[in-house]
């Protein structure tokens, strides 16, 4: 009973922390709400079918947490002044990387990916399917808890896999015609702002590595 | 627009949750996990809801005066948490009436056609 309690417990806990990507709003309204059927589900996932069944109330959620917060932000006009923690990290996680790891990749991964996510792609994949559900919902949910207990300067280098899983999982979420050159946008606006994030990371560490040579000296 | 105009312009356009909200709601007030839980049976598993896509769709309910918060809670409600219910308006009522009634006229519709058995035909040439 203490195992159950302690996994819902925890599991409650992050969904009320990432409900805080809604917009203000809507959270007041039916935040709560929201987070009292979340409990409802993982426990009754948790009885039927023990940690399995936690797993996988998490993956639906994630997807439809992703999809409903771009939806209501979406409607709301004025959301960009209050975007809290939880929904930057969502956004710019889900859309700020991807072309890092292309960076860093080669050439011809590239091309392959590019030829993965076509718009015909797009348009045939509903999200239905494991593989699918994988790809877009771990990316929001993971990068949500592992930025959280990440030093700032790790942060882009870790991203950069959750970027590109998150980045297909966009194209799943579409599923709409997505025109070729809205894809390669985001494709763009992702790579310029991975490496800006890659370049202020480094430029962190940098400036604390100076300042402990320099603390060192004046020791000296 | 006339008033009646958008009006109706506001109802008519039910999405495949809110319609099964409605539904989950016709036989009387439920909360949102209650919702749920209908929707899901009521349609044979193939529509789950989340709880941000339920809630998305209940304030849109809510806007459009479909639903309504309901301050009574059922006797058999056996646990302490104070959860919102949720029951369909005179509106509502109507408008689930009316999209219930614009399926079934298509099922009808469907049925006349046999579309519901239908098996293509060979093509030309196929050997049967």
């Amino acid at each position: 009973m203490n195992g159950l309690s302690a996994s819902v417990r925890w599991s409650v806990k992050a969904y009320r922390y990432l409900v805080q990507a809604y917009p203000e709003a809507f959270r007041r309204a039916f935040g709560e709400g929201m987070v009292e059927v979340f409990a409802d589900m993982a426990t009754d996932a948790w009885r039927t079918r023990g940690f399995w069944g936690l797993v996988t109330t998490w993956f639906r959620v994630s997807g439809d947490l992703t999809w409903s917060v771009m939806s209501e932000r979406r409607q709301d006009q004025n959301g960009g002044p209050e975007m809290k923690t939880a929904f930057y990290l969502l956004a710019s996680v889900a859309l700020a990387t991807v072309v890092q790891m292309f960076v860093m990749a080669a050439i011809g991964i590239v091309i392959v990916s590019l030829s993965l996510i076509s718009a015909e792609s797009i348009a045939e994949h509903p999200s239905q399917g494991v593989l699918e559900w994988l790809l877009f919902c771990l990316p929001p949910f993971f990068a949500a808890m592992l930025l959280m207990h990440t030093k700032p300067v790790y942060r882009p280098w870790i991203t950069a896999p959750l970027g590109a899983m998150a980045f297909f999982s966009f194209a799943f979420f579409t599923e709409s015609k997505a025109p070729w050159w809205a894809v390669l946008g985001v494709v763009v606006i992702s790579g310029l702002l991975s490496l800006a994030g890659c370049f202020a990371g480094s430029r962190i560490r940098w400036r604390r590595g100076k300042e402990v040579g320099d603390l060192a000296g004046a020791v000296e | 627009m006339t008033r009646s105009g958008s009006r109706k312009k506001r109802v008519q356009p039910l999405n495949h949750s809110e319609f099964h909200i409605l539904l989950a709601l016709a036989d009387g007030e439920r909360h949102g996990y209650g919702i749920m839980q209908e929707v899901e049976q009521g349609s044979g598993g193939s529509v789950k809801l989340g709880p941000g896509t339920l809630y998305g769709a209940i304030k849109r309910l809510l806007t459009a005066g479909l639903i309504e918060e309901s301050e009574e809670r059922p006797e058999e409600e056996d646990d302490q948490r104070r959860r919102c219910y949720y029951r369909l308006t005179g509106r509502g009522g109507e408008v689930v009436r009316e999209e219930a009634s614009r399926l079934a006229a298509l099922v009808r519709v469907a049925e006349a056609k046999r579309v519901l058995d239908f098996k293509p035909r060979p093509a030309l040439g196929d050997v049967p």
